[in-house]
Formats: structure tokens, C-alpha cells, sequence
């Protein structure tokens, strides 16, 4: 088997991953079964993004979703209370519903995408994590000062938020 | 892989998104739907980053991660007061604000 061969096989496998854990996510019952399903998409789109030759990004991404945001869904499943973590089902004609809307929705975007004129392949110029290095502390400086603010907004509302006395 | 294929991947893990945000009672879950509209997007723009060879969408990447993360850790504390406060977390109980 050549290298490009078991490349794609890769490619496909992760990507199967992803999808699957997002149905997962997206549809079982067990709100907490449903964060592993995230889980698994997380992982499989790390895969992807190693394979789109984004490293730093494919990092970034596992330590914050996979060591961050999946941990605090996890603990806010177990503190919010254990008779809402089997969930109450819709009607299935709702469901259904939702599925032909998102479907619509799917279409839509495939259809306007195959009248774009895309590339047919990637191009063959390096992305290095040196430029992309360059490119935060150079051409986008003032956004990454900014989302670093918001961060330390966010962090700090948290913990107003989560450590308020009850009231009354 | 040609590039239509990688986006029609993107595409489909949006509309799980949008299928998750659309029956989804609980505020976690819908929070977890949320999450994969983000992914969508940021596979988006990693596609094009590398579609372009320019390594500027990486950089959007980036961000939207970090603005997900921000949003996740706030709607997650929200959740908790919910179900401190209200003795609740699904979205349809919800209605103390209601006029």
C-alpha cells in the first residue's frame, strides 16, 4: 500500500469518526452519553486538521476541547442533577421535522458551494507554524489583544456567576 | 480529497448542529450543538487556509476556538445558576421572564 493510499484511508476514517460522534451527540437520549459522542467528534477533527497540514491548530484544539470544554460539560452534567440526564424525547414528528429543516439546510449550502468555483485541488504552498506565528503577533495583533481580553471577561464571569450566594 | 468534499464534510457537521440545536430541551445539550456549529466553522476555514496556501485561516481558526471556549465556559456557569435558582435546566420552563 503506498503512503497517499493509507493517507486518504486516514482522511475517510477520521472523518467517519466525526460525523458519527456528532450524530451521536446530537441525538442520544443520555445527555451524558451524548458528551462522549462529542468527544469522539472532537478526536476525529483533530485528525482532519492534521491532515489539512494545521498542527498548531489540531493542538490547540485537543488541549482546549478535549482537555477543556469536554471536562466543563461533564462537570456541569453531573452538577446540574442526575433526573436530567436522561432526556425527555420529542414527538417524532417534530424530530422529523428538525431533520428536514437541517437537511434543507445541508442541501442548500452543498448546492451553493458546487456553483462556486473552487479550487479542484490544494495548493502545494507550506503552512508552517512559524507563519502562523508571525501572522498572530504581526497582521492580527489588535484581534488577538482583544479575544485576549474577552477571555479574561469570560473567566472572570464565571466565577462571579458560579460562586454567587443564593439570593432571598 | 478534492476541496468540495472536504467542505460538503463541514456542511454536514453544521446541519448536526442545527438538528441538535432544533430538539434539544436541555441547556447542555443545546450548548453541545452549539459547540459543533463552531467546529463546523473552524473547519471551514482550515479548509480554505489550506485550499489557499495562506495560513491567515488558520489564524480565524484560532480565534474561533477561543471565542468557543469563552462561550462554553459562560453557558455552562449560566446552566449551573439555572438549575440552582430555578430548580431547572430545560429551556420550555423557563419562565420567569415571561410577561
Amino acid at each position: 500500500m503506498s503512503f497517499a493510499l493509507i493517507g486518504g484511508l486516514m482522511v475517510v476514517l477520521f472523518a467517519g469518526l466525526t460525523l458519527a460522534g456528532a450524530f451521536w451527540a446530537v441525538s442520544h437520549r443520555n445527555l451524558f452519553r451524548a458528551a462522549l459522542g462529542l468527544g469522539a467528534a472532537f478526536a476525529g477533527q483533530v485528525g482532519l486538521f492534521v491532515a489539512l497540514r494545521a498542527e498548531f491548530v489540531a493542538f490547540t484544539h485537543l488541549l482546549i476541547y478535549v482537555g477543556a470544554v469536554l471536562i466543563l460539560i461533564v462537570f456541569a452534567i453531573m452538577l446540574t442533577g442526575r433526573e436530567h440526564v436522561e432526556l425527555p424525547d420529542f414527538p417524532l414528528a417534530y424530530r422529523a421535522f428538525a431533520g428536514f429543516l437541517s437537511l434543507c439546510l445541508f442541501l442548500g449550502l452543498s448546492w451553493a458551494l458546487w456553483q462556486a468555483p473552487w479550487a479542484e485541488r490544494f495548493s502545494d504552498k507550506p503552512l508552517t507554524t512559524a507563519a502562523l506565528g508571525q501572522q498572530l503577533v504581526k497582521t492580527f495583533m489588535l484581534p488577538f489583544e482583544a479575544i485576549s481580553l474577552v477571555i479574561v471577561a469570560a473567566i472572570a464571569g464565571v466565577v462571579v456567576l458560579a460562586f454567587r450566594k443564593e439570593e432571598r | 480529497m478534492p476541496v468540495k468534499a472536504w467542505l460538503l464534510l463541514a456542511n454536514a457537521l453544521l446541519a448536526f448542529g442545527v438538528y441538535g440545536m432544533l430538539t434539544r430541551k436541555h441547556a447542555i445539550g443545546m450548548l453541545i450543538a452549539l459547540e459543533l456549529i463552531l467546529n463546523a466553522v473552524a473547519l471551514d476555514f482550515v479548509i480554505f487556509s489550506r485550499a489557499h496556501g495562506d495560513v491567515q485561516g488558520q489564524v480565524m481558526a484560532l480565534f474561533v476556538i477561543a471565542l468557543a471556549a469563552c462561550e462554553a465556559a459562560v453557558g455552562l456557569a449560566i446552566a449551573l445558576m439555572l438549575s440552582r435558582t430555578a430548580r431547572t435546566v430545560f429551556a420550555d420552563q423557563l419562565r420567569k421572564l415571561r410577561g
